[in-house]
């Protein structure tokens, strides 16, 4: 059942290219998006079971699902059908906004409507074996197709910038997940003689690994996923590629792809803490994430592109999980991941329609939103605020939840810069995004379409449930945390 | 067999000097295909000559020596450009820190406790020189195509050093490694292409159009 996650997107994807008829196309994929979910919904069970090391077994070897994994697919999935919903109406609009403007570019548009509809579903399926992945070696190989199923979807504006865009993100993000691909082998040194890169074989023989050679490839695998996470100060293709993809891959990205990147990182955190090295990797992560947030700081601060905004948020999100890992927090880094990748979503679909409505991408074109478009620009400020960790959204419990374990631990001067930090980025964002919303209105007021919407609105209210998540966090995520 | 493995070694870290010193693409594009039948060849004399190594000896050679240059080639054809002139490290320069990283490789492989089956091999030297050549190819050119070059030497790099001390590596995980890298070249070819395009240049120092403005 639960490899209809991988294979429905796949083959739905291979389909796509074929398919001529746009609208059976559009179809089909959100058909296999929401037959995806399903599948992963349908494994809810594993969540809420006892014993701290549920584990069911998949068909293939190698591929297993653990509450871990589960909770990233179900993100992943829920983040790629409201995306595909709203790249539904997005696509029609782009085709015939193109039809109006010039008729050589509509029919040069067809080709480049099939390839991103396919690799759109290429990349849920790449996100369904990250997540469903437990070999370290069949892992790498999953990310890195992550990796390349999006590079068209950021190239598909095809002008200069999306051409550097796209650049960037394949040369960076290839580079740092080569080195991730050497930490996998130096693990695999560390284990030579106890056991295979098959993650529960590791795990039970972690006491004996190698430990410098565990330590040399963990800190190689943190380098080559945490780029792909967009942690500081890797996060050199991020912001191009979250600014110039379109709005519906880039709530894929932020929210569905970090999501799997991060869970790669989990997965090398879990084998240090078998083998422990707890304080070393707390150390590194806690580094790391307070890096993230500085940078997402200072680059947030008067920033004028508006999905830039979202793109340096993104890299403070992921010093916030990392950060939650690092003080031993790991229940508090998967809700924070569940709820952000929602707020995400909706700031990206939002940010789409303000963008398209006043046809400018700058904060500073964009003023007195909440009267001319007054749901997208209730999003966008809900979005916004669910992103600085405000009530009624998951991202405060997360948050709270880790100050909490950061006191618990003692870790009492990373945890103050981490909030001092927090601040900082709360007051910044809103002085970039209150003059979008209120003064006088720059464009007439018109009706929001449902397409337009709806997703968003679906996404903030997922993003505001999870609030009520931490209760049921129970061992399941966190079990295999052994504290130092 | 021993030898034969050593022979190719060190054709590898002849191949990898010749691409530190040259600045013409289709040399280039040549070194690496010479590069990627090298690594075909490795695991013939290696390991055990079973299936398995056949399989992948072949799929390696077919990626690494057939399809790489062949999508290269097909990127390239639109460009006017037959060199790069201006890297951001000079020939020369980059030949002397060739020699400095081949030194390094071989003291850092010294200090290293690696399992018993893998310690007296030139393996692990010359894949870490591979590697870090790549990477310093990756970092030190403006062109293109001579960063996608680097990206696959890096990976070739590491591929020898997971033969050398990984030898029981899963079938499924290899092959998953190649195709990888087989679309990854396929997409950096594809950008590339546009690039060509679009620049009429493939100097990508001129990618330069987003950056954060204030």
């Amino acid at each position: 059942m639960i490899l209809l996650c991988l294979l429905a997107p796949l083959l739905a994807g291979l389909l796509c290219l074929r398919v001529r008829d746009d609208r059976s196309r559009r179809r089909l994929a959100v058909g296999a998006s929401g037959l995806s979910l399903l599948a992963a919904a349908s494994q809810l069970p594993l969540l809420f079971s006892d014993g701290p090391s549920a584990l069911a077994q998949v068909g293939w070897g190698w591929l297993r699902l653990d509450p871990a994994g589960l909770w990233t697919l179900l993100v992943c999935q829920a983040v790629s059908l409201l995306a595909t919903l709203y790249a539904t109406g997005y696509l029609v609009r782009s085709a015939r906004d193109e039809v109006d403007l010039e008729m050589e570019a509509s029919r040069l548009s067809r080709t480049p409507e099939a390839l991103f509809s396919a690799c759109f579903l290429f990349l849920q399926a790449a996100m369904a074996l990250v997540c469903l992945a437990h070999h370290l070696g069949l892992l790498w190989v999953a990310v890195e197709a992550t990796t390349l199923a999006s590079a068209p979807l950021v190239f598909h504006h095809r002008d200069g910038k999306a051409l550097e865009a796209t650049w960037k993100y394949l040369v960076v993000c290839s580079t740092g997940l080569a080195i991730a691909l050497l930490g996998t082998f130096f693990v695999a040194v560390a284990a030579h003689g106890h056991s295979s890169l098959d993650l529960e074989a590791l795990l039970r023989a972690a006491k004996v690994l190698n430990k410098p050679w565990l330590t040399a490839g963990f800190l190689l695998l943190v380098v080559g996923y945490g780029t792909k996470l967009g942690l500081a100060p890797l996060h050199g293709w991020l912001p191009d590629a979250y600014g110039e993809a379109p709005s519906p891959a880039s709530a894929v990205l932020s929210g569905g792809l970090s999501a799997c990147s991060f869970l790669a990182l989990v997965r090398a955190v879990e084998l240090v803490h078998a083998a422990g090295l707890a304080p070393m990797a707390g150390d590194v992560l806690r580094l790391l994430g307070l890096v993230s947030l500085l940078t997402a700081a200072v680059f947030l601060f008067g920033q004028k592109d508006v999905k830039r905004l979202l793109a340096w948020s993104s890299v403070e999100q992921g010093g916030l999980l990392v950060f939650a890992l690092g003080v031993g927090a790991p229940a508090a880094a998967f809700l924070q991941l569940a709820a952000q990748g929602f707020a995400k979503t909706a700031g990206f679909l939002a940010a789409s329609n303000l963008i398209r409505s006043h046809v400018t991408p700058n904060v500073s074109g964009i003023r007195g939103s909440l009267r001319s478009r007054p749901i997208s620009a209730r999003l966008w400020l809900g979005a916004i605020l669910a992103l600085s960790g405000m009530v009624p959204f998951g991202t405060f419990a997360a948050e709270f939840l880790t100050a909490q374990a950061g006191l618990a631990a003692g870790n009492w001067i990373s945890l103050s810069v981490w909030g001092l930090l927090l601040l900082l980025i709360f007051a910044t964002t809103l002085q970039a995004v209150l003059p979008m919303l209120f003064g006088e209105p720059l464009i007439p007021w018109r009706h929001e379409p449902l397409w337009s919407v709806l997703p968003g609105i679906a996404a903030l209210l997922l993003c505001a449930l999870t609030i009520l998540l931490p209760p049921f966090l129970g061992p399941q995520l966190s079990g295999w945390f052994a504290f130092p | 067999m021993r030898d034969l493995v050593d022979i190719l070694l060190l054709l590898l870290v002849l191949s990898d000097f010749l691409l530190l010193g040259t600045s013409f693409f289709r040399t280039s594009i040549k070194l690496a295909t010479a590069q990627g039948l090298l690594l075909g060849l490795l695991p013939l004399f290696d390991h055990e000559l079973t299936a398995r190594t056949v399989v992948l000896a072949l799929g390696t050679v077919a990626v690494k020596a057939l399809a790489f240059p062949r999508i290269l080639h097909y990127a390239l054809r639109e460009s006017g450009e037959r060199r790069e002139r201006e890297p951001f490290v000079g020939y020369a320069l980059s030949l002397v820190l060739g020699a400095v990283f081949l030194g390094l490789s071989f003291w850092f492989s010294s200090r290293l406790s690696l399992p018993a089956d893998a310690g007296d091999s030139f393996a692990v030297p010359a894949s870490f020189f591979t590697a870090a050549t790549g990477l310093f190819l990756f970092i030190s050119r403006r062109q293109a195509l001579h960063q996608i070059l680097g990206y696959f030497v890096l990976e070739n790099g590491i591929y020898i050093f997971g033969l050398a001390v990984v030898p029981d590596e899963p079938f499924l995980v290899e092959v998953g490694v190649l195709l990888d890298v087989l679309v990854a070249v396929f997409v950096m070819g594809f950008v590339l292409f546009h690039i060509h395009r679009h620049l009429e240049t493939a100097d990508v120092s001129q990618l330069s159009q987003l950056r954060e403005d204030r």
